[in-house]
């Protein structure tokens, strides 16, 4: 059954977007995956050779400031969270949502029949991100961190813009699901 | 960012996950969810955020705007002289522009007065985007302005930095005490107190429609009490025998009448054809006769009535015999004779005592029955109780309808109620750290 992955941006509002579809389908979250994998000992004994550390916060705080690292960790991560998100794939019988957070950074586009990428303004971002708890120097950085947001909308299937309220986005979201056809009125 | 690598949700449930292995269970706090609001405020009243440390960070944000402005009134002020012409005009443009926006943005980090916690952190925010734009977007004036008023513009950037490191200040205080500045707490504290509101009024709105649905079934039990007694009394009895009565005498009167006129069935077709013979005016028949002749061919019984004895009816067949033998009808050979033989015999028929009497008496019975049909008034009553039984069926099924409906709201509302409850426990976990827990009671 067809697949569809939500993307786009830090801050952009993917995961209010994912559980608006919640109702037409399953969902995945690639952050609860990623939050399994890290429990396994086989990777956190490799983060610990590679990084010093199997700590998140630690290894966010040195991939943040070393694209290098960044690099290196996502060569440990990505290949794996593919795997995962194959096996949930194909055990799948109805249609299926997942929020992939790094989608066009990871090459997961060809795991997916559809691409939604939610998009906001910068300066949403930016306050999302403050009201998150970070710094205006940690959340630029973190923005600053991911391919343009231009770029993964010229691959994208759908956009959805929430530069607006809920009830607009839920608009948008309902009329993705009729022309998905996973919504019948 | 990797795959939401930083979320503070998978944080900690990384470290609920870490906790476990070692044995490190976190502290369990128990609260009544009656009590919650009661529990925020002392926790919050525990803080020094408000209390002192926003107060002083504000105090450092005015007096920079104050002095922001004082420089900005002297850069206004300074003549700017130059011998190129040219840049000296850019110059003052330059510095135009940059005190109109650095004067709009000053105006934009006034801190708020009297403000809550939830607008305290919404003023930090938006102050420290506004910042970060206005400084950015006012660069190339700022530098045109520095180029001739070098001592002044830096004074003024030291301010803003001093202003900036007091807008991050209070972000690290925000982010150091979320029991006081969290929205998302607020936000759910209302969200539960409008459900609890609203369940409180569906169950009010469900416990009305029960009492109404009981008191109206209890209604209906006694009519249908009511109803039983009326169908079993004395009444209801004789008002059966009575009906039964009536309905043999509507029979009789019925049996009378097919008799009558099985009578004149071998006349028909001679009685119209002398209506015709009539209407076409080749034999005249007389009005009463007419009106006999037509009554007997629609099977009305009344023309007996006005003509107990059958005078008019025996006058009739005089003026069918005349016709006859004036050949003003023609009938066939065979129903020629039979004609002739039959009116002979209508004639000698005594229709006073073999129709109109039987008649009569039937209808003076029918007359006494129906005088005491009217005075037993039980057929009325039963009549009345049905239909209220019948009103009160119909209101309980709409009032089952509206409990059911009520019962769903109520059970959709308690559903959503629970998952904001289960929201602030794991809001107030990751604030408190520690694992809370709340009670209904």
């Amino acid at each position: 059954m067809p697949a569809v992955a939500i993307t786009g941006n830090i801050a952009c509002g993917k995961s209010t977007v994912l559980k608006e579809f919640a109702r037409f389908g399953k969902t995945i979250d690639c952050d609860a995956i990623v939050h399994k994998l890290y429990r396994k000992e086989s990777l956190r004994k490799k983060l610990r050779e590679t990084f010093g550390t199997a700590s998140r916060k630690k290894l966010a705080e040195i991939v943040f400031k070393d694209k290098r690292m960044r690099k290196k960790l996502e060569a440990l991560i990505h290949p794996l969270v593919k795997e995962e998100l194959k096996k949930q794939i194909r055990a799948n019988k109805g249609w299926l949502f997942a929020e992939v957070p790094l989608l066009f950074e990871a090459s997961l586009t060809n795991l997916f029949d559809f691409v939604i990428v939610v998009k906001a303004k910068r300066r949403q971002q930016l306050e999302r991100l403050l009201k998150s708890g970070y710094s205006i120097e940690e959340a630029k950085a973190r923005i600053n961190s991911q391919l343009a947001l231009s770029k993964k909308i010229k691959n994208a299937d759908f956009v959805i813009d929430n530069t607006e309220d809920i009830k607009r986005l839920k608009e948008q979201v309902l009329k993705i699901a009729k022309r998905l056809g996973c919504y019948e009125e | 960012m990797l795959l939401g690598f930083a979320s503070l949700k998978g944080f900690v449930a990384w470290a609920e996950f870490f906790a476990k292995i070692f044995g490190n269970r976190q502290e369990k706090l128990t609260l009544k969810l009656s009590e919650i609001n009661k529990f925020i405020e002392e926790e919050r009243k525990k803080s020094k955020a408000l209390s002192r440390e926003v107060p002083a960070i504000f105090a450092e944000i005015k007096h920079s705007i104050k002095e922001i402005k004082a420089l900005l009134a002297e850069v206004e002020k300074i003549p700017i002289e130059s011998a190129n012409e040219r840049f000296r005009k850019a110059v003052e443009t330059s510095r135009g522009q940059a005190v109109k926006r650095l004067q709009a943005l000053l105006q934009k980090l006034e801190p708020p007065f009297d403000a809550s916690a939830e607008q305290i952190a919404d003023y930090c925010y938006a102050s420290i985007l506004a910042l970060q734009a206005e400084i950015a977007a006012s660069r190339k004036s700022i530098a045109y302005t520095s180029a001739m008023l070098r001592d002044l513009m830096l004074a003024i950037g030291k301010e803003f930095e001093s202003i900036a490191n007091s807008l991050e200040k209070l972000r690290l205080t925000i982010n150091a005490n979320p029991i006081v500045f969290s929205s998302e707490l607020e936000k759910l504290l209302r969200e539960i107190e409008k459900e609890d509101a609203f369940l409180r009024s569906v169950e009010k709105h469900a416990d009305e429609l029960g009492e109404k649905l009981a008191s109206t079934a209890k209604e209906k039990e006694r009519l249908q009490e009511e109803l039983k007694a009326l169908e079993n009394s004395e009444e209801a009895k004789e008002l059966s025998k009575l009906m039964e009565r009536l309905k043999e005498l509507e029979k009789k009167a019925s049996e009378l009448n097919e008799k009558l006129f099985a009578e004149f069935a071998p006349m028909k077709k001679a009685l119209s054809k002398l209506i015709k013979a009539n209407e076409r005016g080749t034999y005249f028949v007389p009005e009463r006769e007419l009106e006999s002749a037509k009554a007997i061919l629609s099977g009305s019984l009344h023309m007996l009535k006005k003509d107990p004895k059958g005078e008019r009816i025996k006058a009739l067949i005089n003026e069918l015999e005349s016709a006859i033998k004036e050949q003003a009808i023609k009938l066939k050979e065979r129903d020629l004779s039979r004609v002739i033989e039959y009116c002979k015999t209508l004639k000698e028929k005594d229709f006073f005592s073999e129709f109109f009497w039987p008649m009569n008496e039937l209808e003076a019975e029918k007359q006494r029955i129906n005088k005491e049909l009217s005075k037993n008034k039980v057929a009325e009553k039963i009549q009345n109780v049905s239909q209220e039984v019948k009103r009160l069926e119909r209101k309980i099924n709409e009032l089952k309808e509206s409990l059911a409906s009520a019962e769903q709201k109520k059970g959709l509302a308690e559903k959503r109620r629970k998952e904001l409850i289960a929201k602030l426990e794991a809001l107030l976990s990751k604030i408190l750290k520690k694992r809370v827990e709340i009670k209904e009671r």
